[in-house]
């Protein structure tokens, strides 16, 4: 095992850059309330407050299990870019969601992720979308991600400007 | 149907054109992903695909003859093809099985050219109550 202290201080630039990122000035990252709890390079803790927006059905305050996967798409994208050497852009290949558990509006929830393995220019997730208890598990979900596509990245506009 | 807040949300359009389900998402500053490249969420795509599935069988559940009481997501894979840009996004959707008890459903997505989609899903659904009531 890596000592975790010198691993930070390897991969420095990715982590600070999205610990540094203002998720309030992202509609999307707003609306859930994402906050960061925990992040190294070996594993991202976030979490997040659910709104009503993603409600479905009439009389119900059961939420649309789509919003596991908006928060376990973007948390796996900070699993990744907290693995980096260098800030780089990053995109979804594909996403494979397993949900065992819907929630409420309102419900907190927490979202954990690793990226677990980086092989050439692929970067290998997978995560959980846990209560706020963090006692049963909501969803889980795999994901493999290309490193280095075209275009600035998400969490680069903050930086360098 | 009744317009669910999530609808509202994808801002999503049904049309029906000689029997096929047209699904259209109006895109809002909140379902973008990257602000630089104002690229779509990659998991609001998913949603909206997750949607499109569950709709396709609440649409179809006479033709079909089964109970569509519950369509609840068991499962939902989504392959990302091209990059979704800030415009309206279309699906269709192929019922590729239906059971007394689950369901599978395949959803294509694309913006501007059909024949270059932006995104493949597969969904499964179980059509029983397999949940406890859940306290709010």
């Amino acid at each position: 095992m890596m000592d975790k202290s010198k691993q930070k201080a390897d991969f420095p630039e990715p982590l600070q850059a999205v610990e540094s990122f203002s998720f309030d000035s992202h509609p999307l990252f707003k609306l859930l309330d994402l906050k960061v709890k925990d992040m190294s390079s070996e594993k991202v803790s976030v979490c997040a407050t659910l709104a009503e927006d993603f409600e479905f059905e009439e009389n119900s305050s059961l939420l649309h299990t789509g919003v596991f996967t908006i928060i376990l798409d973007s948390v796996f994208g900070f699993a990744v870019l907290s693995k980096l050497k260098n800030l780089q852009s990053i995109a979804t290949i594909n996403l494979k969601t397993e949900y065992i558990v819907p929630a409420s509006s309102g419900a907190q929830v927490f979202c954990e992720a690793s990226c677990y393995a980086i092989c050439g220019d692929i970067a290998h997730v997978r995560g959980e979308i846990y209560d706020s208890s963090k006692e049963h598990v909501l969803a889980t979900a795999t994901a493999a991600f290309m490193i280095g596509t075209r275009g600035p990245g998400l969490i680069m506009q903050n930086r360098g400007k | 149907m009744e317009v669910t807040a999530l609808d509202k949300w994808l801002g999503l359009i049904v049309s029906q054109v000689q029997g096929k389900n047209d699904y259209l998402l109006k895109p809002t500053e909140q379902h973008i992903g990257n602000p630089v490249i104002r690229a779509l969420h990659g998991g609001v795509v998913a949603t909206f695909m997750e949607r499109v599935a569950q709709i396709e069988l609440l649409i179809r559940q006479d033709a079909i003859g089964n109970d569509m009481s519950v369509v609840d997501p068991i499962n939902f894979n989504v392959d990302y093809l091209l990059p979704a840009e800030y415009k309206p996004l279309n699906a269709n959707a192929v019922i590729s099985k239906t059971g007394r008890r689950i369901a599978i459903v395949e959803v294509i997505a694309w913006q501007a050219d059909k024949s270059r989609p932006v995104a493949k899903a597969t969904c499964s659904f179980s059509l029983t109550d397999r949940h406890a009531p859940i306290s709010k």
